[in-house]
């Protein structure tokens, strides 16, 4: 649905694309008229957007002179405004769960609410409800009984949905007396059919209680949780530095590392004094915010696109190229100009080509980019998002991206940031976000929120090593020594959620730290390096994770087929993720047999045995392991010491190979036919290595010789 | 001298790199012609991931090559490529210099000769000049380098090119008189496929003429050199068995190497005559053919060194042609080698019979083997007997180029001895006949 829906705002930044570029060409339509009539089809088309997505090739078409450029965009288009969204969308599912019916205990939603409030900033308490915290609480408590009742009215829910399930076997039982009438059964079968519904009956209840079960021992790790989130207390100084990297090994192999460096300042920006001194903010955006009044100012710079069917969500979505999204003060007049000046600002800052963004590539989006931090503006005038796709990463981005750091490169996680070994990788991406965010729960003063980030995915696999293994030295070819001192919290987080027991993979040194977090509507498990405290560094004072895959086949056995005497045997255990092909692919030679050894019928081909998958399946009831005795006889033939899961066996088709075979008419013509060829090279060398050359003289003719002989007996002398 | 071997050099090395980027590479090593189930790279592949899993890798049917070349790739694997067309550039500079000393001997005992004026006066045109020999060692490795079986052979990544490499050292180091050097690479050539065995009787035969040491069953310094010889090579054949054993803890090599070698359990065709002939052969007489063919290759030995006990670089020429058309499996590398002597040879060109006949059925042979492998496995429109009856041809030409050189090197040790123009007791023209 989501999915659907963001589909829908790609073809309406489309549309908006090629409604601009139409203006430019004309110059009919002043600015604000642009502005006005883009705003126009916006609505138009997010009318129609719920009946038919349009093709994105009308839009196109209808400019058939600047067809490449716009296509570009298009693409670029797509994919910026794609994943924004789609946290937008999540954030708007959130409050509304939250507003209407929380659908989990209080308790979680608290836990939530605080792990929201360290992941996206305390803006939230303000824009979700705007009222004190008092009537907040006592909210909560009304929801809480809410719940209850919620949870029972879920139980008879449950209980009803039980009941009609019955009444639909009492129904099948029915239609199965029935036929029995009809066909006249024997007594056994319709009591074996009985005994059957009975055992399907026991195993809904068994499942109800499977659920309840499950649902309870969901509640109490949320309860004892809150030690592993970090700590919500607002920062004690007037300015803060956190620094943060966030490994993921991927399923595909490859290596996601996330770097986040965050400077809360609790000088008011928005206020009418000038802000002059600074410390750990970096002055040169200060003072961009300042000028130009900026309130949000969200830019980031991507080289790669990221792979989500193979990496899943990224932490911080960005679409490949520059992507620059601002909300302005609503002190500022003239939006377009302040706007034209501060891409061009920033593109002297980051050394990026940002001074391309023009009217023909800037949009004013009124759904999807609502603010990130704290402020409930709606005028989306104040708004103006641009993307260029083309916008190639390097190395000139991020340096000045790196200076505007407190620690610069020279110590902390930000001396990992080689961008030799950072530009050698699949996917990188380097972000800035500002924000307003609220100094405390109570959100009575604002505090100016930096946020840089840093997102690369390492292909490790490939380039060079070929074994699945990464360590810090690895990926960025140092090692850390020590953390950033102006930090207050500089910590590393592993992401070890796929490999609860160890079994995938081996990482060291190994820390006894862990802590949980909800990423992405997914609880995942994290080791977390503290590098403030001097025990994670060891004692060689330095720090160099490394992670071992295991091999994830876990087990190979292969006995390699002797001729004539045994047959090939290749057994492997698997571990195959959900929704994957695995295919195993055999090399085969046609060899030729003996022609005795032939089947009777050779051209048909020679038959290769089925494989065997075997398998234990998860199953969706729970199974009774102990009382096999009365289960019906087909379903007890595979012994299953687990209740969850049932043993399943699958075979392939067996193979027809086609080998060559000899011509079986022949045997003789071949024995001497070859026989002849070896007799022609004894022959040949025995002629030469027993005889001797000789002169010849040459026999004389039969007809002499006869004469000869005649002559002889007359005693004449011979010829 | 030099300059051109270098430029040949880098010429060979570019076309084989050239074509292991190419799709043939693939497609090569798949030929039947090209790669035996003893030597095929694939195999090697197999058989060092059969290591890796802790297999053994003579387990099964698939790996017949030495344990040291398993070892050998083990450490090389990545570096396969290179170090196929370095072993041909080693095969083609070590016979080089070898054909280069051969020459140089050659042109003294000539000299020799003629002072002493044992060479009748109208055989001077059989008189071998410096400006004709001047070229030929640069010719002899040409011929290795830039020959197409040699070529394919080292794009199929087929290990008979290291067997060339070896046996092309042992002749270099025969060339040069080091006895120890030769044993080694004898040994290790045997080591490698049994068949150089025989190639023990040349050598010896050329280091005792070296030493001036005649063939003398009554005197002790033949005794004494030959055991001496026969010691360092078979001790040298232990030591690397030994080590093979030591490498892979089991004698499981030996039958898989050597028997298979031996018995020919593998009947997929090839170019040699084994093939066909023992898939038809009736089962009773398997074992009895099994010998005849087996000893026919080192059957030939005895009364060579008798006739040739001379001329022992011809021998060592005629054994590996015999080893390269009799052995159980045949490929094109094998061919090469001995093909690449045929430039020392030049002289015979004018005796030679039927050289035409035989290259042009070389050539239709080898045009014609994928052909009808086509036509029998894949189009179906032929059957085996198609590409028997071209290996048979192959063999027979085979077989004909080297009787036929061997016929010409006679004749003209015999002209040498007897004089050119032979006339007979009443002054007429002569042919010359062998009874």
């Amino acid at each position: 649905m989501a999915a659907r829906r963001c589909l829908g705002l790609w073809f309406f930044l489309i549309t908006l694309c090629v409604v601009s570029t139409g203006a430019d060409v004309l110059h009919t339509t002043p600015v604000t008229g642009t502005e006005s009539s883009a705003a126009g089809t916006e609505t138009v088309v997010a009318r129609e957007l719920p009946e038919a997505p349009s093709d994105p090739g009308e839009h196109t078409a209808a400019e058939p002179t600047r067809e490449g450029e716009q296509n570009d965009r298009t693409r670029g288009g797509e994919q910026t405004l794609g994943q924004p969204t789609r946290e937008e969308e999540q954030e708007q599912e959130k409050t509304r769960e939250g507003e209407q019916t929380p659908a989990q205990p209080t308790r979680e939603e608290e836990e939530e609410e605080e792990e929201q409030e360290q992941t996206r900033g305390e803006e939230e308490f303000t824009r979700e409800e705007e009222e004190e915290e008092l009537t907040r609480e006592e909210e909560e408590l009304t929801t809480e009984e809410e719940e209850l009742t919620r949870e029972e009215e879920e139980q008879t829910r449950e209980e009803e949905e039980l009941t009609t399930e019955e009444e639909e076997l009492t129904t099948e039982e029915e239609e199965l007396t029935r036929e029995e009438e009809e066909q006249t059964r024997e007594e056994e079968e319709e009591q074996q059919t009985t005994a059957q519904q009975e055992e399907q009956t026991k195993r809904w209840e068994a499942t109800e209680l499977e659920e309840e079960h499950v649902h309870d021992a969901a509640v109490p790790p949320l309860a004892g949780d809150p030690p592993a989130a970090d700590p919500p207390s607002p920062p004690p100084s007037k300015d803060d530095f956190q620094e943060e990297l966030v490994i993921r090994p991927l399923h595909s192999g490859d290596i996601y590392a996330s770097f986040q460096f965050r400077t809360v300042w609790d000088a008011d920006f928005m206020g009418d004094q000038k802000v002059s001194h600074y410390r750990l903010f970096p002055k040169s955006l200060g003072q961009v915010i300042t000028k130009f009044s900026v309130r949000e100012l969200h830019i980031s710079f991507t080289q790669g696109y990221w792979r989500t069917m193979q990496w899943g969500q990224p932490y911080l979505p960005s679409p490949p190229g520059a992507e620059l999204w601002v909300w302005f003060q609503d002190t500022v007049t003239d939006v377009d100009g302040t706007w034209k000046e501060l891409t061009n600002v920033l593109s002297g800052i980051f050394c990026a080509s940002l001074n391309f963004i023009d009217s023909t590539n800037t949009v004013q989006p009124s759904a999807s980019f609502k603010p990130l931090g704290i402020g409930n503006v709606t005028d989306h005038s104040f708004l103006r998002y641009a993307t260029l796709p083309r916008e190639i990463v390097c190395t000139e981005n991020l340096t000045p991206w790196k200076k505007l750091l407190p620690c610069g490169s020279k110590a902390g996680l930000s001396v990992l940031l080689k961008s030799e070994k950072l530009f050698h990788s699949t996917f990188h991406s380097q972000a800035v976000h500002v924000r307003p965010v609220c100094q405390d729960p109570q959100c009575r003063t604002t505090s100016m929120e930096l946020r840089q980030t840093l997102n690369v995915v390492f292909d490790l696999h490939t380039s060079g090593q070929g074994k699945r293994e990464w360590s810090l030295f690895k990926m960025f070819s140092r090692t850390l020594t020590e953390a950033c001192p102006l930090a207050s919290s500089s910590k590393v987080y592993v992401d070890v959620t796929d490999n609860p027991q160890g079994e995938q993979f081996e990482l060291s040194p190994a820390t006894p730290l862990l802590t949980q977090a909800v990423v992405l509507g997914d609880r995942r498990t994290y080791s977390v390096y503290d590098l403030t405290q001097q025990a994670s560094f060891g004692s060689s004072r330095s720090l160099n994770m490394l992670l071992r895959w295991k091999a994830a086949d876990g087990y190979i056995h292969y006995q390699p087929s002797k001729d004539r005497e045994r047959p090939h045997l290749l057994e492997m255990l698997l571990q195959l993720p959900p929704n994957s092909v695995t295919e195993v692919t055999v090399e085969f030679e046609r060899a030729l047999l003996k022609w005795t050894e032939y089947t009777p019928d050779p051209n048909h081909g020679f038959y290769v045995g089925s494989s065997v998958i075997s398998a234990l399946v998860p199953s969706v009831v729970a199974m009774d392991t102990n009382s096999t005795l009365d289960r019906p006889l087909f379903s007890s033939f595979f012994p299953c010491k687990e209740e969850a899961s049932y043993f399943m066996r699958v075979y392939t088709e067996p193979l027809l190979v086609n080998l060559p075979t000899p011509d079986f008419s022949m045997p003789y013509n071949v024995i001497c036919l070859t026989c002849t060829v070896v007799a022609v090279g004894y022959g040949s060398l025995y002629n030469l290595l027993t005889r001797t050359f000789q002169v010849d003289e040459p026999s004389p003719g039969l007809a002499k010789r006869i004469a000869n002989v005649i002559r002889r007996f007359r005693g004449v002398p011979l010829l | 001298m030099a300059a051109p071997l270098a430029l040949l050099l880098i010429v060979a090395v570019t076309i084989r790199a050239a074509l292991f980027r190419t799709s043939l590479a693939n497609l090569i090593s798949e030929r039947v012609e090209v790669v035996s189930p003893l030597n095929a790279w694939k195999r090697v592949v197999e058989g060092l991931a059969l290591l890796d899993l802790d297999i053994s890798p003579y387990s099964g049917d698939v790996f017949h090559e030495t344990p040291m070349v398993i070892y050998l790739f083990h450490f090389l694997m990545d570096y396969a490529e290179i170090t196929f067309m370095l072993a041909d550039c080693l095969t083609a500079v070590a016979l080089y210099l070898a054909v280069k000393d051969y020459n140089k001997q050659v042109f003294r005992k000539q000299k020799f000769a003629l002072e002493a004026d044992r060479i009748p006066m109208d055989c001077l045109e059989l008189i071998r000049s410096p400006t004709e020999m001047y070229y030929i060692p640069l010719k002899v490795a040409m011929f290795y380098l830039l020959n197409p079986f040699t070529i394919v052979s080292c794009v199929a990544k087929c290990t008979c090119g290291l067997n060339n490499a070896v046996i092309a050292l042992f002749i270099l180091s025969t060339m040069r008189g080091s006895a120890l050097l030769s044993a080694i690479f004898l040994a290790l050539a045997t080591y490698q496929s049994i068949y150089p065995l025989t190639l023990c009787v040349p050598a010896l035969l050329y280091l005792l003429q070296r030493l001036y040491i005649p063939v003398n069953v009554r005197r002790s310094s033949f005794w004494f050199y030959t055991l001496q010889y026969l010691f360092m090579f078979l001790g040298s054949l232990l030591v690397l068995i030994c080590l093979s054993f030591f490498l892979l803890g089991s004698w499981d090599f030996l039958p898989a190497v050597y028997g298979f070698i031996l018995s020919v359990p593998d009947l997929t065709p090839n170019i040699g005559l084994f093939w066909y002939f023992f898939a038809e052969m009736f089962d009773h007489f398997r074992l009895f053919f099994l010998c005849v063919f087996q000893i026919n290759v080192f059957f030939y030995t005895l009364p060579l060194s008798i006739k040739l006990k001379e001329h022992p670089v011809f021998l060592i020429f005629m054994q590996i042609a015999l080893i390269a058309i009799f052995k159980s499996y045949p490929t094109v590398g094998d061919l090469s080698l001995y093909m690449a002597f045929l430039p020392v040879w030049n002289h015979l060109y004018r005796f030679l019979r039927n050289i035409f006949l035989v290259s042009c059925v070389l050539l239709a042979c080898s045009a014609l083997f994928p052909v009808l492998w086509h036509l029998w496995i894949y189009a179906g429109s032929a059957n085996s007997n198609f590409y028997y009856a071209i290996t048979l041809l192959f063999s027979v030409a085979q077989i004909l180029l080297v009787s036929d050189y061997f016929y010409a090197f006679l004749r003209r040790e015999h002209h040498l001895t007897n004089g050119l123009y032979l006339k007979k007791k009443d002054g007429s023209e002569a042919t010359l006949v062998l009874k």
